[in-house]
């Protein structure tokens, strides 16, 4: 199993083939919309806990995680019913978190109280709780999962952690207010989007030096409106989609030349995003419009809006 | 220098820094943020030459779907009613219905706006007006030597109702605040579908 793909908001997940399920995450109706990628039709709407946002699937894909931020807690529901098991309990305000490669370790950011919380999903106990920046954001791991990375908004930074001994290896300071943060595949570069500052920081692991710094002169917007929030990385590394929020566009990057190839109009104020395993769709969560937009990922287009709850804000995609 | 060069930045151009402009007179917790882009909900064509208040069914059907009255479900409706009728010049028209469309929304979201801002400044100077009067008020009474604690809200207001009544008025207003807040989000979704439903017709 490729710990990367549990790095990425701990959504996609490796194995491909069958229909994908996609859930979503609605911040103002309190609900997961369920959605299945072959007929790209809602199939069920489950009630979750006050203001459900960082959402992913457990990697055998049989558990979805939730984070209910205003209830202090990470829900987990059995994915073949859909009900409620347990809630797990993590720190104040759980935003984002990242699970392991084995599936029984989450590391959950706390926005309110400046740490990050480890679980033991299995006995509902705390591991670690490791202390970072004011209001932690993003989290990653290393796809060899030695690395745990966390964005702190207002520290403006991310930070590299041991994941043994969740010692601070370093530090980096990135752009206004890091949102969120990726691993390419092949674990050499991490990427850090900043939503005020409006640019993404490309950082090599290794040296842990800021590589490059993108901007996204998107044609007839102002700075201001584009606010690079999600991200997204193909199997094979080429290809990065950030969503850029406002400008109600996703841009396609090549990973290793940097160049912008495309932006895609989606829907308004889009969060975050999926890509199916196959990577034949990427979903992506539109907070204003209440839907998901379906994007093609080979013709680099559009080509469904599905109507959600009320303020999505997180999708993950099951890995069977 | 590295260092200085973007501070000066900062300093000289905030908006273009990413930070948001600071408005003391902006009561919302929304950000405050200027026209709607054209660019941010359109992916059709440029603009073409030509006003869209020249062509008078483009303006007419314009004015219908910017305006709220209107359902969002009719909107779909009219417009495809529109593009069926639009003859060779489809993709003009349709780009010149939602020029029109937008025009006319972000003219009446700078409305919306510019009340809002009138408002919170309306809510700050009865503020004021009720903390100079309750101070007022309370030093006539001490001044009296009523010898009850001034400091009780029941004692004012029960020698000064006009307190009472500045002062329901101002929370009902702090209330109603919040649903003012939305109508500039509200006009930027109404916006943001129109421009989908046309762009759906090229």
């Amino acid at each position: 199993m490729n710990a990367l793909r549990l790095a990425l908001l701990a959504c996609l997940l490796a194995s491909p083939a069958g229909a994908t399920r996609l859930y979503v995450t609605n911040e103002k109706s309190n609900d997961i919309t369920v959605i299945d990628s072959d007929t790209l039709a809602v199939t069920q709407t489950v009630k979750a806990g006050r203001r459900p946002r960082g959402v992913g699937v457990s990697p055998d894909g049989k558990l979805l995680y939730v984070c209910a931020s205003d209830e202090d807690g990470v829900q987990v529901f059995d994915t073949t019913s859909m009900k409620l098991l347990r809630t797990l309990s993590s720190g104040p305000d759980p935003e984002q978190f990242v699970m392991n490669a084995a599936g029984d370790l989450l590391y959950i950011a706390n926005e309110d109280n400046a740490q990050v919380t480890v679980l033991d999903v299995k006995k509902n106990q705390v591991v670690a709780n490791v202390p970072v920046g004011v209001e932690p954001e993003g989290m990653t791991l290393s796809p060899d999962g030695s690395v745990l990375v966390n964005t702190s908004e207002t520290t403006n930074m991310a930070h590299f952690i041991d994941a043994k001994t969740f010692a601070r290896i370093d530090n980096v300071l990135v752009d206004k207010r890091p949102r969120y943060a990726l691993f390419t595949p092949d674990g050499s570069k991490l990427w850090v989007s900043s939503e005020v500052g409006g640019t993404v920081s490309v950082i090599d692991a290794k040296t842990r030096q800021i590589l490059k710094k993108l901007r996204f002169d998107v044609p007839g917007l102002t700075r201001e409106e584009v606010q690079p929030v999600g991200m997204r990385v193909t199997a094979d590394g080429k290809t990065v989609f950030v969503a850029l929020g406002p400008a109600n566009r996703v841009a396609v990057v090549d990973a290793e030349t940097f160049e912008i190839r495309k932006y895609i109009l989606v829907g308004q104020r889009v969060w975050h995003m999926a890509l199916t395993p196959d990577e034949k769709y990427l979903f992506t969560a539109n907070g204003n419009s209440n839907d998901v937009t379906v994007i093609d990922v080979a013709a680099l287009k559009a080509i469904k809006s599905i109507p959600v709850g009320q303020a999505p804000l997180g999708v993950a995609a099951s890995p069977n | 220098m590295r260092k200085i060069l973007p501070l000066l930045l900062v300093l000289a151009t905030p908006a273009l820094a990413g930070g948001p402009p600071v408005d003391d007179d902006w009561p919302c917790q929304q950000r405050k943020t200027g026209a709607i882009s054209r660019a941010a909900i359109w992916a059709g064509p440029e603009v073409f030459s030509g006003r869209w208040d020249d062509d008078s069914q483009v303006a007419a059907l314009a004015r219908k779907l910017a305006s709220r009255r209107t359902p969002l479900e009719e909107a779909g409706p009219l417009i495809d009613a529109f593009a069926k009728e639009a003859g060779a010049d489809k993709d003009k028209r349709l780009t010149l219905l939602f020029d029109g469309t937008l025009d006319l929304i972000n003219g009446e979201r700078a409305k919306v706006m510019a009340a809002i801002t009138r408002y919170a400044r309306g809510q700050k100077a009865l503020a004021a007006k009720v903390r100079e009067d309750a101070d007022k008020a309370a030093d006539a009474q001490e001044s009296q030597g009523y010898g009850q604690d001034i400091t009780a809200p029941d004692a004012l207001e029960k020698a000064h109702p006009e307190l009472k009544w500045d002062k329901r008025i101002f929370d009902d207003r702090a209330q109603a605040l919040t649903y003012v807040c939305e109508s500039p989000v509200l006009l930027e979704k109404r916006a943001f579908a129109l421009a989908r439903a046309i762009q759906e017709k090229l």
